[in-house]
């Protein structure tokens, strides 16, 4: 054996060494890492056991119980409460009123709260499951003075700790924080674009003015996020700016989210933008889009223009226009069963399938609300 | 680290010693790389975990930015399981979604099970032809009674991706899963899915989710309810060789914004896309990896900005082989349609106007995952060489498999350790006990044979022979006798 594969032989030997290790210790994390989280489970499960009656009468007992189990988790050690406390935060999030009220103030008289403002300043990379489960916290509690440093914890390095602060940012409600929020949806410390969508929609009325601004925003995640949102909460008074973002909107994807927006806003000012919309010149999934948007509006001056739709080669444009025909009421209907005996394949062929789907769900409904479908369905047969 | 003497000339064994030698280093790199794509894989799960907790996915529930979804379930001869497997997929939690079960020309009972259970009735829909199909479509059917999201479509043959195909132009939502019809989703399966498109909604185009081995799991009204590892080792090696591969793999290639690989079992992809991209294509084995390499294509050949996501939990559960000649069709299936997808796209390979999949993923898939059987048997022959001509002695060859076994061996239990701590399924000491000794076994014959399939996959690509789907042998999730479906 030459000194070469002699060292080669003793390198591998080494690696070989390594490897036992590695796959011994391995081993031992493996089994260590089960031991240990069966014991917490179980000493978990022991103290809930413990405290879950209390919890009940905190729940549901009547005045004097109340007060009495109020007393008592009041007075549980900082171990038992630490047990306790996921269920406590969880049950805030099902009462509201007095006895939230009260469980709310159980938090401040265990110091809990403070503990979490405390806890959502702490620096470090080391510390960001204490920032976030602080946030949360106070989140839950809708603590209104927290809201600030809320919204300085969306800068957060962390993204457990952003959501944590965006998520706690709706629970809280305060309007002024939708800025930060749409501000979550660009730059390099991004936040989920659904959780700051469900914290924008908590905090109601009062963020309406923002997401205005925001449709003009230069990010397009941002403007469709807005335009979502606007679309959802009724936003009437936001028609305008919606109009403006279906007609000259950079993005197609955006712009498809206007029409749906307008459609859900359901107002008479939406009726225009949408027809004109449909026009032959537009990407084919927006004029689609616009088409299914008649239709949730419930605009009976549509009719005619869904009735022409029924003809158009793109199949989805076609397809959508009959669904809103039948949306539409009897005035749809009507334009529908014309399509049917019209003798145009195509548009015959669109009628008769949502004519047909509408049938079958009638149906099912009790059967006072079937005899509708039932002459509906005569007529598509005639 | 040559043996006595003589049996060979020296140049030979020169030749010899040094493959041997570049043989190991292949085996070093390749493991490596498992390791680094596991390291990738560990840090997002640690990442997920700690922000999971405060995402609150039940909140996604009533989320505007929740898209709906139209679940594809190709199903041929499935009447043992269809109406179990379509009433579980009924029952998943999400706002909004259909269900388009596409009845593939089935010769048995599979569309009247469905009749009765659902009372269908045909409706004349309307199809798009917004992705050809060989099959012509039958007829539609929907429930008569009940408001079950469930479309019944009727076609005749034309296989798999077909069916995939026509059930893209039956979905009616823009977002479309396509997911086997023997396969169990958790409940919050299509929730978690999904999650990625409503977090992301203008750049997400498709999310992969992971699969998991049922086998010896409890299952209850399509559900499963009991995790546990099979009771028989060649699944048992299965549990372990899915969670290294595809748990913690195809993690780590997310990571990298390099996913080249959902399954055809679990994936939700962005309707308009698949259909701007021709839907699957029916002339390769590996559909499911095509559509992804070719939404990465055109993608990144119209510049635009998107991501292809996977998502560790919850999982779909499949049933993997339990005998030695399922599994090997299995392979010899999957190898031949990577070489397939790897030779229609080689203007790829290389290419960095493709970016991390041009220049990574797809050079990596080339030479870790495509050569990979053809180099471990080189090895293996060329180290039986070594020997019998001298060229090596025993202790070199002792090594030389125990570091290509042995680190084999250490990735599995690293894969075996991030499941315990981040997922912990396995909950029996039993069960953990199965999972040690089939990792371990795994090294001993099964990789081999693999190896040797999957290189008759190879050539079964190079030879072009008619496509076959064969026939997956199942034994069923509730028991019983064992049922035949497509694979």
């Amino acid at each position: 054996m030459t000194a070469g594969t002699a060292s080669l032989s003793g390198v591998i030997t080494v690696v070989v060494l390594i490897l036992a290790g590695c796959i011994g210790l391995l081993g031992i994390l493996i089994v260590t890492s089960r031991v240990l989280r069966q014991w917490r489970e179980h000493r978990r499960a022991a103290l809930n056991a413990l405290t879950r009656t209390w919890l009940l009468e905190l729940a549901t007992g009547d005045d004097a119980r109340v007060a009495e189990a109020r007393r008592r988790v009041a007075a549980l050690d900082q171990r038992q409460w630490k047990a306790l406390e996921p269920t406590v935060v969880s049950l805030l999030a099902k009462v509201k009123g007095e006895l939230r009220s009260s469980l709310v103030s159980l938090f401040d008289e265990r110091g809990t709260t403070a503990h979490a403002r405390h806890g959502l300043a702490s620096g470090g990379r080391f510390r960001q499951v204490r920032r976030a489960r602080a946030a949360a916290l106070l989140g839950s509690l809708g603590n209104q003075d927290a809201w600030a440093p809320l919204c300085a914890a969306l800068e957060d390095r962390s993204l457990a700790v952003r959501i944590a602060a965006a998520r706690a940012l709706g629970q809280v409600g305060v309007a002024g924080a939708a800025r930060p929020l749409l501000g979550k949806l660009a730059g390099s410390r991004r936040v989920p674009s659904d959780i700051v969508a469900y914290a924008l929609i908590q905090l109601g009325p009062g963020a309406q003015g923002d997401l205005v601004h925001a449709v003009s925003h230069a990010e397009p995640l941002v403007r469709a996020v807005a335009v979502e949102i606007l679309g959802r909460t009724g936003a009437v008074s936001a028609v305008q700016a919606l109009v403006t973002v279906l007609r000259g909107d950079r993005s197609e994807e955006v712009r498809i989210r206007a029409a749906r927006a307008i459609g859900r806003l359901g107002t008479p000012a939406g009726v225009a933008p949408l027809l004109a919309i449909t026009d032959a010149g537009e990407p084919t999934a927006l004029r689609a889009a616009a088409a299914a948007a008649l239709g949730d509006l419930g605009a009976g001056a549509a009719t005619p223009r869904l009735e022409r739709l029924l003809h158009d080669p793109a199949y989805h444009v076609a397809h959508n226009a009959a669904s809103s025909l039948l949306r539409l009421g009897p005035a749809g209907e009507a334009g529908l069963t014309r399509a049917v005996t019209g003798g145009e394949i195509q548009a015959a062929a669109h009628a008769m399938e949502v004519l047909a789907i509408a049938s079958v769900e009638a149906a099912r409904r009790p059967r006072g609300r079937t005899r509708q479908a039932t002459r509906r369905s005569k007529e598509m047969h005639r | 680290m040559n043996g006595p003497p003589g049996a060979l000339a020296a140049p030979a064994q020169s030749v010899i010693q040094v493959a041997n030698v570049a043989f190991l280093l292949y085996f070093l790199l390749i493991n490596t790389s498992y390791l680094v794509l596991i390291v990738l894989a560990t840090a997002e799960f640690t990442a997920h975990l700690r922000s999971a907790p405060f995402a609150a996915r039940e909140e996604r529930y009533a989320n505007p930015l929740t898209s709906a979804v139209s679940v594809i379930m190709p199903a041929y001869n499935e009447e043992a399981t269809i109406v179990e497997a379509v009433s579980a997929m009924t029952a998943l939690r999400y706002p909004q979604f259909e269900i388009v079960v596409v009845d593939d020309g089935c010769t048995d009972g599979t569309f009247e099970r469905l009749r009765e259970a659902y009372h269908l009735v045909p409706v004349p829909r309307v199809i798009p032809d917004d992705v050809r199909v060989r099959g012509r479509v039958i007829s539609v059917h929907v429930p008569r009674h009940s408001a079950a999201p469930v479309v019944v479509v009727r076609k005749e043959n034309g296989g798999k991706t077909d069916s995939l195909n026509a059930g893209l132009n039956i979905a009616r939502n823009p977002l479309v899963c396509m997911v086997d019809a023997d396969c169990l989703l958790d409940p919050d399966a299509l929730m978690a899915v999904s999650s990625p498109f409503a977090q992301d909604p203008l750049r997400v185009v498709a999310t992969g989710g992971v699969i998991r081995v049922a086998n010896g799991c409890k299952v209850v009204a399509g559900r499963v309810t009991d995790v546990r590892m099979p009771r028989r080792l060649l699944p048992g090696i299965q549990v372990v060789e899915y969670l290294r591969a595809f748990l913690l793999g195809r993690t780590g290639w997310s990571r990298l914004a390099s996913l080249v690989i959902i399954s055809g079992a679990f994936g939700l992809f962005r309707r308009d896309l698949v259909v701007e991209a021709g839907g699957l294509d029916p002339a390769t084995m590996g559909e499911d990896a095509e559509l992804v390499v070719r939404l990465h294509r055109r993608m990144r050949e119209r510049r635009r900005d998107y991501r292809i996501v996977f998502v560790a939990e919850p999982v779909s559960w499949t049933e993997v082989p339990a005998q030695i000649r399922v599994l090997a069709r299995q392979r010899r299936r999957w190898h031949r349609g990577l070489t397939e997808v790897l030779w229609l796209h080689r203007r790829l390979v290389g290419n960095p106007a493709y970016g991390r999949v041009g220049l990574l993923a797809l050079p990596y898939f080339v030479i870790f995952e495509l050569l990979a059987p053809i180099v471990e048997l080189a090895g293996i022959a060329f180290l039986v060489l070594g020997l019998t001509a001298g060229a090596v002695n025993l202790g070199f060859a002792w090594l030389f498999l125990l570091v290509a076994y042995g680190y084999g061996l250490m990735l599995t239990m690293i894969a075996l350790t991030v499941e315990e701590m981040a997922f912990h399924r396995y909950r029996r000491w039993s069960d953990l006990g199965i999972a040690l000794v089939a990792s371990l076994a795994e090294n001993f014959g099964y990789r081999q044979l693999t190896a040797v399939w999957r290189l008759q996959g190879i050539w079964a690509a190079i030879r072009r022979r008619g496509h076959d789907w064969g026939v997956m042998t199942r034994q069923g999730f509730t028991g019983g006798s064992g049922n035949e479906g497509r694979g």
